[in-house]
């Protein structure tokens, strides 16, 4: 018999003995493992319980800070713009003054240009033109005059 | 529900606690609690380990190693393991069984831990491997060598009966 044919042997010998048996209650190991297979199971039911009503409560206080947060952002918003509230638009009043404006003023001017678009420019020759006098009269304006704040224009 | 139903359990604690506590005995002179709370833990377990043998080792040694750091323990160990009464089989060969456990605790430890779990708890080399953190080869070896070395201890006798 060569070397590993008596190893071989003394393995196979070896394997056929048996540990000695603990001195432990199989019972007992085994009750005790359940209980704590149970235990894990309840403490992590529990854990996870825990957990979602912690998320919830965090859910719940960060919505609330939220509202209130938006609601002092919305005081703070109404208090600027309170504070930059634009000035009043400047009221421009038309004043219709008595005295008729100056024949060559824009506005006399503007007039007698927009008529003559209507009834068609008369004639260079016709009475009254610049050349040879017109019939055309201006009809009497009424001066425009526009109030800017403290100040008066005449149109 | 643990993933390690009491059936599974049970038949694991039948064919493995025995080796366990030969195991352990490497280490500690109390391979008894360390078995048993192995067992706990992988009843703890939410996801059942791929093989629970090799797992079970695994939590054993750990343990057996943490608690045998006391050196008051590693002394009450040593005085015990001179005891050799870890190995039986049947009545007729009780003589023959605390022989080899006496021969068995003799071994380097690494030698030794290599046998048990080869042997008796049926650990594949690379199993063995990762559970003492060395290559295959080197797992292999230490099983050689161990071999050897009961070979030349255990009485001629006594492996002659095995042919």
């Amino acid at each position: 018999m060569d070397r590993q044919d008596e190893l071989n042997a003394l393995e196979r010998r070896l394997g056929n003995l048996r540990p000695a048996p603990l001195a432990i209650d199989r019972d007992r190991v085994l009750y005790l493992a359940g209980r704590e297979a149970a235990l894990v199971d309840s403490r992590g039911r529990a854990i996870g319980a825990a957990s979602l009503v912690c998320l919830a409560l965090v859910s719940v206080g960060l919505g609330g800070l939220l509202l209130v947060e938006r609601g002092r952002r919305m005081d703070l918003e109404r208090a600027v713009a309170g504070l930059s509230k634009p000035a009043e638009p400047t009221r421009v009043e038309l004043i219709v003054s008595g005295s008729p404006p100056s024949p060559s003023s824009y506005r006399a001017l503007t007039r007698q240009a927009n008529l003559w678009d209507e009834a068609q420019l008369p004639p260079l020759d016709a009475p009254g033109s610049r050349h040879g006098g017109s019939a055309y009269r201006e009809s009497p304006l009424s001066p425009l005059s526009a109030r800017y704040g403290l100040k008066t224009m005449d149109f | 529900m643990s993933a390690v139903g009491p059936e599974l359990l049970g038949s694991l604690f039948d064919e493995h606690a025995s080796a366990l506590g030969l195991y352990a005995r490497s280490w500690t002179d109390a391979p008894e609690d360390i078995v048993q709370e192995a067992f706990i833990k992988l009843a703890r377990q939410k996801v059942a380990p791929d093989r629970p043998v090799a797992w079970l080792y695994k939590v054993v040694r750990n343990e057996a190693v943490a608690q045998s750091r006391s050196i008051w323990r590693r002394r009450r160990r040593e005085a015990l393991v001179s005891s050799g009464e870890s190995l039986v089989s049947s009545p007729d060969d009780r003589l023959d069984a605390a022989h080899v456990s006496a021969m068995l605790q003799d071994l380097q430890a690494e030698n030794r831990e290599v046998i048990v779990a080869r042997l008796w708890g049926g650990l594949t080399f690379e199993e063995i491997a990762k559970l003492q953190g060395c290559s295959v080869a080197t797992a292999h070896r230490r099983y050689q060598t161990g071999l050897e070395l009961l070979h030349e201890r255990i009485e001629p006798s006594w492996t002659a009966r095995t042919s």
